[in-house]
């Protein structure tokens, strides 16, 4: 795992030394797997261009590639060279994707169907990369094409060794070529659709990249394929090999690989790194979470949580007995125990005045009557201060906040800011704070993935729970910091306390429990 | 977001030239030699079915009465057949020399050989040696030549019966 750490530190290195000129938005080793999805239909569209083009049969294929790269170099060249750019770019994306996830662990439990997913991935990018070569019918494809036959000869499972079929003139037919453009076509298809299954226990996922790193990639890969533009070998000569052949590594070096050990150590190669990443969940499980509870009595199905939940682990099922229809269902081995589902439950708030608060859905080990609880006692540390007093609502997984704590700072942790259901910022703000500060990951790095995004936007008032229009907002700071980053999180305090000072103290409506309890008070007196 | 300033939209630029270029660089190089130099290329390719183990027989009436009515097919032909032989020398020295047994569970398929072998270029005299049945070795087929390979040159054997026995392309 030590490797994994050092990757990871490089990882976020990298990633944090590219905020600065995109932005964590548009930050392509943070958008790894939206610029592979975007990479993708690049190469839909310009495969489409090139096959109006392309003539599949054997005399023709090389021919038609030939003169749409020179006599249209200025269109039909640059598709060409793009089509070819953003393949390497695609795998390039995924590869680093792939590593990417594994640094950071991002492979466990609730991550495990995403990751299982992806594997057969890898096999259809290659597949599909591969068989795009055969077509050019060049002398690459000579070579690739007999060697990846070869590899499959040595399964001994079929009849008659593939590779006759590549060996002379009379062997090629204009039917094998069909068989090729069938798999250009239909195993990139099959890439799609395991893609879309790929994120189907994602919530909200990204699949659509923002336009600067369209923009970016764009002009990325039409730079490339003007300085650079993609040729072919000599054409396929099954009486002749040329001394040397330019080899695409990204797609095809698993060819050498294979010249330079054999068919069958390949095949041990790929199978056994395809069952170790299969098999990683189960290698390394880490710690259970404990899953998010449903309290039916106190949901009215709305749906909020399920809309927020990162992965998909609420579900809205038919319930004819209740009366919106419709009730939310945990599925615990996807459940993240992250919170968000709690803090974006509609009865999650501290103002009820019920005597035991409980919420349509929480976490068992820090519901919501336990967190009202804790804001209590933190707010009564920092009562006897006269003014400035802030209360810290912090990500564990952020910044270190617990060093602000002080005379006049009081911190709540929590598993993710998304946890906190904005109700409880307002019952801080007239119970006894002055101000409020949101710790929160820094931008792009949210270990629950939509943390900080849904409760900027709860802030905002763009999503539900909205944190209400009366609450003073020039009282609420929001800080996105990383662990190590906790200088800047004194300087964010220090900052909201000057702007309280120069407010002065909050104004105090009283909490409706307490007036609630003070009218008991007085009835039973 | 802030505005980003000159040094990181440099940073920028150079973070996704420094992609584009590892991206075009690793599209082409290093090239790979597909044969040693001076090589040429063999290629022993064979799928053929070997002589059947034992001719096929008309049945007798009393082994067509034992019969169901439906299964009373007037000949029967066993299944199995003989393994190949297959020879090539190079100048006097054996290449390949391989029995190949039949394919199937029941051993009457096609027995198939694919070799590829990288041999030095110029002139040089090939024997091949094909034997379908075993038990007849007098029945090989056999094909000898005088070659002049080039280098990079790729040279084909085949075991094609119809066409006269041992194709070289």
């Amino acid at each position: 795992m030590a490797a994994g750490n050092a990757i990871d530190r490089a990882f976020v290195a990298a990633e944090r030394g590219l905020d600065a000129p995109f932005g964590a938005h548009a930050n392509p080793l943070r958008n790894l797997g939206t610029l592979a999805f975007f990479l993708f239909w690049v190469l839909a569209a310009t495969g489409i261009y090139l096959f109006v083009y392309f003539d599949t049969s054997v005399e023709g294929a090389y021919a038609s590639i030939e003169a749409l790269t020179t006599k249209q170099w200025w269109l039909g060249g640059v598709v060409r060279s793009v089509h070819r750019y953003a393949a390497d770019a695609f795998v390039a994306a995924t590869l680093l994707h792939l590593a990417r996830e594994w640094a950071a662990g991002r492979y466990r439990r609730f991550r495990a169907f995403s990751w299982i997913s992806g594997v057969p991935l890898l096999w259809l990018m290659y597949a599909s990369g591969i068989v795009g070569y055969w077509l050019v019918w060049d002398a690459r494809a000579q070579i690739s094409a007999l060697a990846t036959a070869e590899w499959f000869d040595a399964t001994g499972l079929t009849a008659e060794p593939m590779a006759r079929n590549f060996l002379g003139a009379e062997s090629v037919g204009d039917r094998l070529f069909s068989l090729f453009v069938f798999l250009h076509i239909g195993l990139p298809l099959a890439l799609l659709a395991g893609m879309w299954i790929h994120v189907q226990r994602i919530g909200q996922p990204r699949t659509v990249a923002p336009r600067a790193l369209v923009a970016a990639a764009l002009a990325m890969l039409l730079v490339v394929a003007l300085l650079h533009p993609a040729s072919s070998q000599p054409p396929w000569d099954p009486l002749r090999l040329p001394a040397t052949i330019e080899l695409d590594w990204f797609v095809l070096f698993m060819h050498p690989l294979m010249a330079a050990t054999s068919p069958a150590a390949l095949w041990l190669l790929v199978g056994g790194a395809t069952l170790l990443l299969v098999a990683l969940p189960s290698l390394s499980p880490g710690s259970k979470p404990v899953p998010a509870v449903v309290d039916l009595a106190n949901c009215n199905g709305c749906a909020r949580c399920t809309v927020d939940c990162p992965y998909q682990a609420v579900l809205l099922i038919p319930a004819p007995n209740v009366r919106s229809g419709r009730q939310v269902e945990i599925m615990p081995e996807r459940c993240a125990a992250c919170g968000l589902c709690a803090g974006a439950c509609p009865s999650s708030t501290p103002f009820r005045s019920t005597g035991l608060l409980a919420a349509g859905i929480d976490m068992p080990d820090a519901d919501v009557q336990q967190q009202r609880l804790r804001l209590e006692a933190a707010l009564a540390r920092i009562a006897p201060a006269a003014a400035g007093r802030i209360i810290v609502f912090a990500c564990a997984e952020a910044a270190n906040a617990a060093t602000l704590e002080d005379a006049r700072t009081a911190v709540l942790d929590m598993r993710c800011i998304g946890m906190l259901p904005p109700s409880f910022i307002e019952y801080a703000l007239r119970a006894g704070a002055d101000g409020a500060l949101l710790v929160a990951c820094r931008e792009g790095e949210c270990v629950y993935r939509l943390g900080a995004e849904l409760t900027a936007q709860r802030l905002a008032g763009e999503r539900q729970p909205i944190l209400r229009k009366s609450v003073p907002r020039e009282r609420l700071r929001m800080a996105a910091l990383a662990a190590g980053e906790e200088a800047d999180l004194v300087a964010a305090r220090d900052a909201l306390r000057g702007a309280l000072e120069a407010l002065g103290p909050a104004p105090r409506p009283r909490p409706k429990r307490d007036a609630a309890a003070a009218g008991r008070a007085r009835s039973h007196a | 977001m802030p505005r980003p300033g000159a040094a990181a939209i440099l940073r920028g630029v150079l973070a996704w030239g420094a992609f584009g270029a590892l991206i075009v660089m690793l599209s082409h190089a290093p090239s790979i030699a597909p044969l040693p130099e001076g090589a040429a290329m063999l290629q022993v390719s064979i799928a053929h079915a070997g002589a059947r183990l034992a001719p096929c027989r008309r049945l007798s009436a009393a082994e067509l009465a034992a019969r169901a009515p439906n299964m009373r097919a007037p000949e029967i032909c066993p299944r199995g057949r003989s393994p190949v032989r297959v020879t090539v020398a190079l100048d006097g020295r054996v290449l390949v020399d391989e029995i190949l047994a039949p394919s199937g569970l029941a051993r009457d398929g096609t027995s198939t050989l694919y070799r590829r072998l990288a041999v030095p270029a110029g002139a040089h005299r090939l024997t091949v040696r094909v034997l379908d049945d075993l038990r007849r070795p007098e029945r090989a087929f056999e094909r000898s030549a005088t070659l002049k390979l080039a280098p990079g040159g790729v040279l084909s054997v085949d075991f094609k019966p119809a066409r006269g026995g041992i194709v070289l392309s």
